[in-house]
């Protein structure tokens, strides 16, 4: 089935510019357009749309009112502002209901890629209803303690950017949205970025004040949830450390260790996003994980027709996150389906998630218990699984020196 | 003449010596004496604590007292009272001592005439008298050097004071006698000029120091002298340390007490830094008013340039498959002259035919041609328009065509009102040229129709009505063009008309507004151009601003004073 786009501005030579540069994709894509928010409303209840992408300023209902009608209505379709629009208020206003934010004039081959990875993503999920509460997400919960210690360095004035920077990349939920933030086009240009740090200093801490403090864009996890999934923090921040230290083993480039701790960071995010949207119903899962042998991945396709791998990378993928860490984050448990051609994030984050089990003591029995040693030796990393061994003992050991 | 008798203190114990002496003093004056007799100093001393007398006589061999501690004690318990010492022997030495103890007068016992003890009482009482009156005069004249010190003290410190208050003064003070000689250099001017009051004191202006850089320096001066009143002399130049400076003056006529003849007080400061902070401010004024603009005509640029890319885009992307049948046309045709054409080539031909999708680019080029061209010429004249309304700034009135001037203003901010306003222009078109700084009225025209918007956009916001209408008119007035900016919003409350023009005053949320927009236009309209601004304003229904420019042509070419006093005329 072709992938259906609206196009949504008050400018018809934009919609007519946007449907001839389009037309050669006529064979794949089906392009509509609508002139006015509430046409494009109308447009819309007619048929499902994969992807919307609507100016910001138009007369009557703009762009981040059209997106906030889209999202309660039609939360499957993808919904990305294509704006020329640069005064912060609109953009604070538009950042809850979009997911993505591409910037005027806009590259054709950007927007190309962009649609491109939206399709990509719609074929990951198969349920529709996860696809809806997914598309529903602004924000995904953050550890309280984190959340307090972020709002309380944004709110005294001397904190240094830096500072806010380091308590954000011990979070999945806030990390993941300044990611979001500054991988598209909401403040200045878009640029890949996958090193929250760096992301907190693209933003800005003004704009950061503005986003958390004002609009929400992190979340407090409550405190009985707290209790269930903070492990999760832990085995994250584990992951994310671990991975960095096998990236640079492999004397990968600094994006490639960014990559590596951000989606080590981000790969059970999914788990997380389960939990808070299927309270009990995931609760019933996990607890028929506690038969020996039983995987977590297969209880959750049984439940939800998919994983949590799934889920993160979905999600990710909806925020414009890069694709190294949406890939790392969706087969970190079977790499090999990824076909990767060379060491890569997604190697990384498989091994220290790995390792991170292995190095418990009770190891969990509820995910893959070994290396996909198959693929590493077709990617002639045999040899290097014990030098990434030793560098995470190391981790580990200094972690446990500065505790 | 006294009618009460003299009393008469008597300090004598010799009994004999007392009725002698009583004797002497009523058998020749009875009546004027009255005597009071005691016997010991101590007597006497106890009578002169509690009670007067007009004369005291004293015996210098008294048991209590003798020689001259009687003399030192009786003059000690009475000093203001005249003293006659009677001593028993003819002791001219004691006599002396007795006089300089503060005696008057001395007899000699066994002596004594009666005529000669009324003289002696009377000298001695005058004598005194004299005394007295010398001391009261010397203690008078002292009083009065006190005083007379004292208000010298308070006038030197008064005269300090005021010199502190003139050399403190950060602002020139220079006087100027009725010939134009300086008479007085404060601080300020020893500083700004360089010259000091010594040097510049009894020189005239002209002539005291100062570089003057005015081409008529005397012509100018002159002109000062012969004001009645005061008058004001704007950015004068002058040269300090290689560098053009400039001085603010104000000249006062003043009235010389005592004299027939006026002087003349200067005041005022060196400009120079602030005329620079006002021509930046001017300039700020204008970068404002751009960079208002600024986000709303990159939007604006960004339409275009987002749908000319997107066409061009797409007639490279069509040129491919076109020009690969084109191409393969040739060899059709070459084909057709020697009617070799085979089936291979008529399927590839209808491949590539297909490929190309001629049908739709046949319909579809041509438009995207015209949106590359509508395109550019939008972009040609949102940059024409913006050029012409941050019109390079011209410091002189020219005359303009207020219209055209006006539609300008409308296009570069089409980006403030398009999304919620209709704008409808109502202009006359015989309205003749106006003098204007066509800058600062631009800047007028784009606050008004901000502000207009924003009129609007905060009624739709709180009414959900669809959009207002700005209604832009002008019409000749007699000797006045006038303008009129109408807007259909919510009007401006009254508790707030009275405030509308004042600087910093703004309803507008912080970030929005710098309250500085309509103090600005009200200073450019009435001081840059001698015009009138003001509104009309009926809650529920909208207000509309209006603007009178004076149409003389007599301020052609003029340049008007500073904005210094904006808002507050």
């Amino acid at each position: 089935m072709n992938k259906r786009i609206l196009f949504v501005d008050d400018e018809p030579m934009i919609l007519q510019g946007i449907q001839h540069s389009l037309r050669g994709m006529r064979a794949e894509w089906e392009v509509q357009l609508a002139g006015s928010g509430a046409e494009a409303l109308e447009t819309m209840a007619q048929a499902p749309f994969d992807v919307v992408i609507t100016d910001m300023r138009m007369p009557g209902m703009d762009g981040a009112q059209l997106l906030d009608l889209v999202k309660t209505k039609f939360p499957r379709t993808v919904r990305i502002i294509l704006s020329g629009q640069s005064d912060r208020e609109t953009i604070l206003r538009s950042v809850g209901a979009s997911h993505q934010y591409l910037s005027k004039p806009c590259d054709l081959d950007e927007l190309k890629q962009r649609l491109m990875r939206a399709f990509a993503l719609r074929d990951m999920l198969n349920d529709t209803h996860l696809k809806e509460v997914i598309g529903r997400l602004e924000t995904v919960p953050s550890l309280p303690a984190l959340y307090i210690a972020v709002t309380e360095a944004l709110r005294s004035p001397e904190t240094p950017i830096t500072k806010i920077g380091d308590l954000i990349a011990q979070d999945m939920g806030m990390c993941a949205k300044v990611l979001q933030l500054a991988n598209s086009a909401f403040f200045g240009l878009s640029c890949h970025v996958s090193n929250p740090q760096q992301a907190v200093s693209l933003i800005g801490i003004e704009n950061l004040k503005a986003l958390v403090l004002s609009v929400q864009v992190f979340s407090d996890l409550g405190g009985h949830l707290t209790q269930d999934l903070g492990f999760l923090w832990h085995h994250s921040m584990t992951t994310a450390s671990f991975a960095k230290a096998i990236a640079r083993v492999e004397r990968s480039s600094g994006t490639v260790m960014d990559d590596a701790f951000t989606a080590g960071l981000l790969h059970d995010v999914g788990r997380l996003v389960l939990a808070c949207a299927f309270g009990a119903e995931y609760q019933q899962v996990l607890k028929r994980t506690e038969e020996p042998g039983v995987l977590l991945a297969k209880c959750e396709g049984d439940a939800f027709g998919c994983t949590h791998n799934g889920v993160g990378a979905y999600l990710l993928g909806l925020w414009g996150l890069t694709d190294s860490i949406v890939e790392a984050v969706a087969w970190h448990h079977q790499p090999a389906q990824a076909e990767p051609a060379s060491f890569s994030a997604l190697i990384a984050v498989h091994a220290a998630d790995y390792y991170d089990n292995q190095l418990q003591d009770h190891p969990r029995s509820d995910e893959p218990s070994a290396i996909d040693e198959l693929l590493l030796t077709q990617l002639g990393l045999q040899q290097q699984v014990a030098p990434w061994e030793k560098a995470c003992r190391e981790v580990a050991s200094r972690s446990v020196a500065n505790a | 003449m006294r009618d009460t008798p003299i009393q008469l203190l008597l300090v004598e114990d010799n009994y004999l010596d007392v009725r002698l002496l009583r004797a002497m003093l009523s058998g020749r004056a009875p009546g004027k004496f009255a005597l009071i007799e005691v016997g010991s100093m101590s007597a006497a001393e106890s009578h002169l604590a509690t009670q007067a007398a007009d004369i005291i006589l004293l015996d210098l061999g008294l048991p209590d007292a003798r020689g001259l501690e009687a003399v030192r004690r009786a003059h000690a318990a009475a000093p203001r009272i005249p003293l006659v010492v009677l001593t028993g022997c003819d002791d001219e030495l004691m006599a002396d001592r007795a006089l300089q103890e503060g005696a008057q007068d001395f007899l000699v016992k066994g002596q004594i005439e009666t005529p000669e003890l009324l003289r002696a009482i009377r000298y001695a009482t005058q004598r005194m008298k004299a005394e007295v009156e010398m001391q009261k005069a010397q203690e008078e004249a002292e009083t009065a050097n006190r005083v007379k010190s004292e208000l010298l003290d308070e006038l030197e410190a008064a005269y300090a004071e005021t010199e502190l208050f003139l050399r403190s003064i950060p602002s020139l003070l220079i006087g100027m006698d009725a010939q134009g000689r300086i008479t007085r250099w404060n601080l300020t001017a020893t500083n700004t000029f360089g010259v000091d009051a010594r040097s510049a004191e009894g020189r005239t202006i002209e002539d005291c120091g100062i570089r003057w850089l005015h081409p008529d320096m005397k012509a100018e001066i002159s002109r000062w002298m012969k004001t009645e009143t005061s008058c004001r002399c704007d950015n004068l130049p002058y040269e300090r340390e290689s560098k053009t400076r400039l001085l603010g003056l104000y000249v006062l006529r003043i009235p010389v007490e005592g004299a027939k003849h006026t002087g003349f007080i200067i005041t005022g400061a060196d400009v120079t830094e602030r005329m620079g902070l006002e021509l930046q401010l001017r300039q700020a004024q204008k970068l404002e008013g751009i960079g208002q603009l600024a986000a709303g005509i990159a939007h604006e640029i960004n339409t275009p340039t987002q749908f000319v890319g997107d066409n061009v885009r797409f007639l490279k992307d069509s040129w491919g498959p076109v020009a690969e049948f084109l191409d393969f046309c040739g060899t059709v045709q070459a084909k057709c002259a020697t009617d070799s054409l085979s089936p291979q080539h008529r399927q590839r031909f209808r491949e590539l035919y297909q490929n190309c999708d001629l049908e739709y680019l046949l319909e579809h080029i041509p438009k995207a041609i015209d949106l590359c061209l509508e395109g550019v010429k939008r972009v040609a004249k949102i940059v024409r328009g913006f050029k012409e309304f941050s019109h390079p700034g011209s410091e002189e009135k020219r005359a303009i065509n207020l219209n055209r001037a006006i539609e300008t203003t409308i296009s570069v901010a089409t980006h403030e009102w398009k999304y919620c306003a209709d704008l409808v222009t109502a202009f006359d078109d015989d309205l003749p040229l106006v003098p204007c700084l066509v800058g600062e009225f631009n800047q007028v025209m784009l606050n008004l129709i901000v502000n207009s918007a924003h009129a609007i956009g905060s009624a739709v916001e709180q009414n959900g009505a669809g959009k207002g209408i700005i209604t832009i008119s002008t019409r000749r007035e007699g000797e006045w063009a006038r303008i009129a900016v109408a807007d259909t919003g919510a009007g401006i409350p009254v508790e707030i008309r009275s405030r509308v023009f004042e600087p910093f005053f703004t309803t507008k949320e912080v970030g929005k507004g710098t309250g500085q927009g309509l103090a600005l236009a009200h200073a450019a309209i009435v001081n840059r151009h001698q015009g009138q601004l003001w509104f009309e304003s009926e809650l529920g229904q909208g207000t509309t601003f209006f603007i009178r420019l004076p149409l003389g042509m007599e301020t052609l070419g003029r340049v008007p004073p500073g904005m210094e006093s904006f808002g507050h005329e």
